[in-house]
C-alpha cells in the first residue's frame, strides 16, 4: 500500500488517542493544536473520506444532540490496517532519522 | 453569561456544505460545523460565529469539488473538444442559434436593468425606511383629496413627537440666480437645515451639517457650479437670487456630489426656508407646494404616529371636514413605483407595469431564440446521427447523453451571453434615449445583474439542451446509423414552436402598430383650438406682485404688437400644458361635479384660434368684461342645462368667490392632455391676477428676426429674468412622450422578434431542404416547376404561420383593447392592422423559405443526385 501522508498519519495519531471521542469537532480541534496551520473541514473531510476507502478507519454513528441540528456525531476508529499503516509510518520515519543521527543533534544544539 | 437564545447557523451555508458533502450519508460535516458554530457564538458572539462558518463554508469548497472535478475531469474535456467541433463544423446552425440567443440575451439584459434602475429608486438613503412624507388628506364630498401639510407644522413636529427624528420642509423654488454677467432661471429645493440629515446627498465641498443654517447660504449642483463658475473655485463666490421682487445676496458654501438619477428628489441648489418665506408662522400665509418629510427613530412605526396625529394636530382639520380627514404619512421607499400619495417636489412617479412589460418583451425574445435552439439543434442532431449511434452502442447512458447536450447547449449558451453583453453594452446609448432613462450601473447591484443572468443562461442552457437529448435516447441506434431519421418539422413538438415563435412576432407586431397608430391619433387630434406658430414665454418670475407683473405684460403686449411678423398676443395663469385650477359646482340634479377654470388676458381666444359658438369674446374697450364676465365652454352649459346662457350670472348655478355673468359660449377643447377627458370650464380676465405665460402668434415667415424681437422686447421690460420659449406644439408634443417611448421600444423589440423568428426558419428551411435534395432532384427532372416545387417546400410552413396568426390575434386584442382603454381618446381596432402584421409575418417567412427553395431548384439536377 502507498505511503501515507503526513496529514494522514497526524489524523490518525490523533483518533489513536482520542480512543472513543474521535469525532469531526474534537479531531480538527486536536489537528489544529499539533499543526501551525488550520486545518478546515472540508480537507479534514476529504482525508477521513480517503482513509475510509482505504479501510484504514471505520465509523460509527453517535447519537444526534441538539447543537447539532439533527446531525448525528460520526466516530472514526483505528482498523487494524490502520494501526498497521501507522506503525509503519513511524518505523519509516524512524529509519530517516537514524540514518542521519549528526544532523538531528547539530540542529537540536 | 450571555443570556441570549444560541441561534442555528445560517440555513445557506449548512445547506452549501449539504450539496458538497453528497457522498457522505451523514452529512456529519454539517452538525461538526453547527456545533462548533454554536461554541463559538456563546464565547465570541454571533458575528464572529457567522465570519468563522462562511470561511469553512468557502475554504471547504475547493477541497470538495476536487473530488468531483477528478472523476467527471476526463469526460468533461472530451465534452468541450466534440462541443468546440461542432460549432465549427455547423456554421449557419451555430451562428443563428448564437445570434439568436444573443439577442434574446441582450434584450433580457437592457430589460433588466430598466428594471434595476426603476427598482432602485431613492436606494442610496441610508435611512430611506425611516423616511416618510405628511401629507393632509380630506375629505371632500368629490372623494379623498390630499395636499400638503401646512408650512408652518414642519418646525415643530420634532420637537412635539419623540417619534421623529428630524423633520424638513421641501419647496420647489424656480429662482432667476445672477452670477456676474451670467443669469439663468435656475430649479433648486428651499429646505430646512435638516434635509441633509434626513437625505443623503453628499456634498463635496463644504460641510452639509452646516451648510444651509446661516442665512443666504446655497449649495450648488457640481453642475450648476460648472455653468456659472467654470474653472473658478466656487465655495464662498457670491451670488444673487430674485426672490419677491428684489436681488438678494447669497454666499456658496457647498457643491453637491452628483445626484443620482434614480432619485425622487432633483434640484440645483439647495438654501434655507427662511430665505424665501421669512420666518413668518402666520397662519393663514400658506406658501404653495412646499411639501414635508420627517425621519423616524429607528424601530418607530408609521403608524402609532399616525394615530398619535388624531388626537393632536388632527383637531382642527376633524373639525372642519369630518373624522376621516387628518393628516397621514406616506414612505420615501417605493415612492417611485407605488400608487400612493406624492408630493410636488418629488419627481414624477412610473408605473411598475412598465417594468414588468418591458421584461415580458425581453422573456419574450429570447423565448423566441430558445425555440430556434431547440428545432435547429434537433435538425443539428440529425446530421451527426452517426456520432451518437456509436455512443450508444460503446455503452452511452440516457444520463451521459443528457449531459453532454446540456453542456454543448450550455456552450453555446455562454457564447451568445458573451454577445449579448457586447450587443447589450453597444445599445445603451440607443437605449437610454429610446427609455428616456440614464442606465447607470450601481457596483453593489452588478452581482445581482451576474446572479440573474447566470441563473438565466443555466436555466436555458438546461432547458433547451434536454429536448434533443431526450428524443434522441429514444430512438434505436440500428436507426441512427442508417441516418434516415427526419427528425425536424415531422415532429408535432417542433411545429408548435414554429407556431409559438411566429404567434409571438405577430402579437408583437400588431403591438406596435396599435401604439404607433395611437401615438399619432393624440399628436393630431383636433384640440379645439390652433397650436401652430405659437411661441410661449414664461413669465411668472417677472414679479410677485399681480399689479406689477399685468403691467409689464401689458407694455410687453403693446411693443410686440407693433412688429409685423406677430399676429396676436396673449396671456393666462395657467399654460395650455398645465393643469388648470379648479372649483367645484353643482348641477341641476345637485349632482357636484369639478370644473376648471383660468385667468387670462384680452385676445385669449383668438390668440389660439378657438371658436365662439355663442355670445362674444371679451373686448378691449368694455370695462365691465374685467371682473365681471366670464366665457364658458360648451360642456359647462350642458352639465348645468342652461337653455340661454348670456347674460346669466355664475352665482346662479355655484359658489364661486367672485360674481360673473357668461358673455359667451366657447367650442369645447383640450387644454389638458388628451390622457383627460374635457372637463366643464370657464375663462376670466381677472385684475388681481398673474399672468404666468405668455401666447404669441407669429408669422410663418422670417422666424429668427421675429424670435430676437420678442427676445429684445423682453429684455427691455424684464431684464431682471432670463428669457425662454418654446413653441406650443413641441409642447403638446412633449406631453406624448411616454407614448412615443413605449411604441418606438415596443418597435425595436418586434423587429428583433421577427429577426431571430425568420432566422430559425431559414435554418429549419435548409435543414429540410438538404434533406430532400435528391427528392427535388427528381422532380425536376421529371418536369416540375420552381412554383410547384417551392409550394412543395413552404405548404407546412404557411399552416403553421396561419395557426400562429389564430393565436396572436385575439391575444393581442385583448392586450390592446385593454391598454387602450385608459385612454379616453382612443383608436379602433381596425381589423386590417390584424391582417397586415399576419400578412408581413407570412410574407417574410415566405421569402426566407423561399430563397433556398430557389437556389435548391435552381441548381442543376444532376449535382443535387450526385447528393450523398
Amino acid at each position: 500500500m502507498k505511503e501515507l501522508t503526513v496529514l494522514e498519519q497526524i489524523i490518525l495519531s490523533v483518533i489513536f488517542n482520542l480512543k472513543d471521542g474521535a469525532y469531526g469537532v474534537s479531531v480538527r480541534q486536536k489537528v489544529n493544536e499539533m499543526i501551525e496551520k488550520k486545518l478546515n473541514y472540508g480537507t479534514l473531510y476529504n482525508a477521513l473520506e480517503q482513509l475510509l476507502r482505504k479501510g484504514l478507519v471505520t465509523k460509527t454513528q453517535g447519537e444526534p444532540t441538539p447543537d447539532r441540528i439533527g446531525r448525528p456525531r460520526i466516530y472514526y476508529h483505528l482498523t487494524p490496517a490502520g494501526e498497521k499503516m501507522l506503525w509503519k509510518a513511524y518505523e519509516l520515519q524512524r529509519t530517516i532519522w537514524e540514518t542521519i543521527p549528526d544532523f538531528v543533534e547539530n540542529r537540536r544544539s | 453569561m450571555n443570556t441570549k437564545k444560541s441561534s442555528n447557523p445560517p440555513k445557506t451555508a449548512c445547506w452549501i456544505l449539504h450539496l458538497l458533502k453528497h457522498y457522505e450519508k451523514e452529512f456529519a460535516i454539517v452538525g461538526d460545523c453547527s456545533e462548533e458554530y454554536k461554541r463559538i457564538e456563546r464565547e465570541r458572539g454571533r458575528l464572529i460565529a457567522r465570519m468563522w462558518i462562511w470561511g469553512q463554508v468557502i475554504r471547504a469548497v475547493p477541497s470538495l469539488l476536487k473530488r468531483h472535478v477528478s472523476i467527471g475531469g476526463a469526460m468533461f474535456r472530451h465534452y468541450v473538444t466534440v462541443g468546440y467541433r461542432n460549432i465549427k463544423r455547423q456554421k449557419t446552425y451555430s451562428f443563428i442559434n448564437i445570434f439568436g440567443l444573443g439577442t434574446g440575451l441582450a434584450c433580457c439584459i437592457l430589460a433588466l436593468f430598466f428594471i434595476q434602475d426603476e427598482f432602485s429608486y431613492d436606494r442610496f438613503h441610508r435611512n430611506l425606511d425611516d423616511i416618510y412624507g405628511v401629507k393632509v388628506v380630506l375629505t371632500l364630498p368629490m372623494g379623498r383629496a390630499s395636499t400638503d401639510a401646512h408650512y408652518t407644522l414642519g418646525p415643530t413636529l420634532a420637537d412635539s413627537f419623540p417619534e421623529v427624528a428630524a423633520a424638513t420642509r421641501v419647496g420647489k423654488q424656480n429662482l432667476a440666480i445672477k452670477y456676474r454677467n451670467r443669469v439663468f432661471e435656475q430649479e433648486g429645493l428651499a429646505a430646512d437645515p435638516d434635509f441633509f440629515r434626513i437625505f443623503d446627498f453628499p456634498l463635496k465641498e463644504g460641510s452639509s451639517d452646516t451648510a444651509i443654517d446661516t442665512p443666504q447660504s446655497i449649495v450648488l449642483s457640481a453642475a450648476m457650479a460648472q455653468k456659472y463658475f467654470g474653472k473658478e473655485e466656487p465655495l464662498g463666490r457670491i451670488m444673487s437670487l430674485r426672490i419677491k421682487d428684489e436681488d438678494r445676496i447669497f454666499q456658496v458654501t457647498g457643491i453637491l456630489e452628483n445626484i443620482p438619477s434614480n432619485s425622487s428628489l432633483q434640484f440645483d441648489y439647495v438654501i434655507n426656508t427662511r430665505d424665501v418665506y421669512g420666518d413668518t408662522l402666520d397662519e393663514t400665509a400658506k406658501p404653495a407646494h412646499v411639501a414635508l418629510f420627517v425621519q423616524l427613530e429607528k424601530g418607530c412605526r408609521a403608524e402609532s404616529l399616525v394615530g398619535k396625529f388624531k388626537d393632536t394636530i388632527d383637531s382642527s382639520l376633524i373639525e372642519q371636514w369630518g373624522e376621516k380627514s387628518g393628516h397621514e404619512l406616506y414612505a420615501l421607499a417605493g415612492y417611485h413605483l407605488n400608487d400612493s400619495m406624492g408630493a410636488h417636489v418629488l419627481e414624477g412617479k412610473s408605473n411598475p407595469n412598465y417594468s414588468y412589460i418591458l421584461g415580458g418583451i425581453g422573456l419574450l425574445v429570447l423565448l423566441i431564440a430558445c425555440f430556434n435552439f431547440m428545432n435547429l439543434s434537433l435538425g443539428w442532431a440529425s446530421s451527426r446521427l452517426k456520432e451518437i449511434g456509436m455512443r450508444k452502442v460503446l455503452g452511452a447512458r440516457k444520463k451521459q447523453f443528457i449531459r453532454q447536450f446540456w453542456f454543448e447547449s450550455l456552450l453555446i449558451n455562454v457564447l451568445a451571453l458573451v454577445l449579448g453583453l457586447g450587443l447589450a453594452g453597444f445599445f445603451i446609448p440607443t437605449f437610454n434615449r429610446l427609455s428616456g432613462k440614464i442606465i447607470n450601473l450601481d457596483p453593489t447591484e452588478i452581482g445581482i445583474t451576474a446572479g440573474i443572468l447566470g441563473g438565466l443562461i443555466l436555466l436555458v442552457g438546461i432547458a433547451v439542451g434536454s429536448y434533443p437529448a431526450l428524443v434522441i435516447t429514444k430512438l434505436p441506434s440500428v436507426e441512427l446509423f442508417r441516418g434516415k431519421l427526419k427528425l425536424s418539422m415531422k415532429n408535432t413538438f417542433s411545429r408548435i414552436l414554429i407556431v409559438f415563435q411566429f404567434s409571438i412576432s405577430i402579437f408583437l407586431i400588431v403591438s406596435t402598430v396599435f401604439l404607433l397608430k395611437q401615438h399619432r391619433f393624440l399628436l393630431h387630434q383636433n384640440l379645439g383650438y390652433v397650436y401652430d406658430q405659437v411661441l410661449v414665454i414664461p413669465f411668472k418670475n417677472v414679479s410677485e406682485d399681480p399689479e406689477r407683473n399685468k403691467s409689464a405684460f401689458s407694455i410687453l403686449k403693446k411693443n410686440l404688437l407693433a412688429h409685423e411678423g406677430i399676429q396676436s398676443v396673449s396671456g393666462a395663469q395657467s399654460g395650455m400644458t398645465s393643469y388648470w385650477m379648479a372649483t367645484f359646482s353643482e348641477d341641476k340634479e345637485g349632482e357636484q361635479f369639478i370644473s376648471a377654470y383660468n385667468h387670462v388676458g384680452h385676445d385669449f381666444i383668438g390668440t389660439l384660434g378657438m371658436n365662439i359658438l355663442k355670445g362674444r369674446d371679451f373686448q378691449k374697450g368694455n370695462r365691465s368684461d374685467v371682473d365681471q364676465s366670464v366665457i364658458v365652454n360648451e360642456l359647462f352649459v350642458k352639465k348645468l342645462g342652461i337653455e340661454d346662457p348670456i347674460g346669466r350670472k355664475l352665482s346662479e348655478f355655484f359658489d364661486y368667490p367672485h360674481d360673473r355673468t357668461i358673455i359667451g359660449v366657447v367650442q369645447d377643447f383640450h387644454f389638458h392632455s388628451l390622457h383627460d377627458e374635457i372637463m366643464p370650464a370657464f375663462i376670466d380676465i381677472v385684475s388681481g391676477e398673474s399672468i404666468e405665460s405668455i401666447f404669441i402668434k407669429v408669422r410663418g415667415d422670417r422666424l429668427p428676426l421675429t424670435i430676437k424681437a420678442i427676445r429684445d422686447e423682453f429684455n427691455a421690460v424684464a431684464s431682471h429674468v432670463p428669457f425662454s420659449y418654446t413653441f406650443l406644439d413641441e409642447e403638446i408634443g412633449r406631453q406624448y412622450e411616454k407614448e412615443e417611448r413605449w411604441s418606438r421600444l415596443v418597435t425595436f423589440a418586434s423587429i428583433f422578434a421577427l429577426l431571430i423568428a425568420c432566422s430559425g426558419l431559414f435554418g429549419l428551411s435548409l435543414l429540410i431542404i438538404v434533406r430532400r435534395t435528391k427528392e427535388i432532384g427528381i422532380r425536376k427532372v421529371l418536369g416540375a416547376s420552381v412554383s410547384q416545387i417551392v409550394q412543395l417546400v413552404s405548404r407546412d410552413f404557411i399552416w403553421l404561420i396561419l395557426g400562429a396568426n389564430a393565436l396572436a390575434w385575439p391575444a393581442s386584442y385583448l392586450l390592446m383593447a385593454h391598454i387602450l382603454q385608459n385612454y379616453p381618446y382612443r383608436i379602433g381596432l381596425a381589423w386590417w392592422v390584424f391582417a397586415a402584421a399576419g400578412g408581413i409575418a407570412l410574407l417574410v417567412a415566405m421569402m426566407t423559405i423561399g430563397f433556398h427553395a430557389v437556389k435548391a431548384v435552381r441548381s442543376d439536377p444532376v449535382q443535387s443526385l450526385n447528393y450523398e
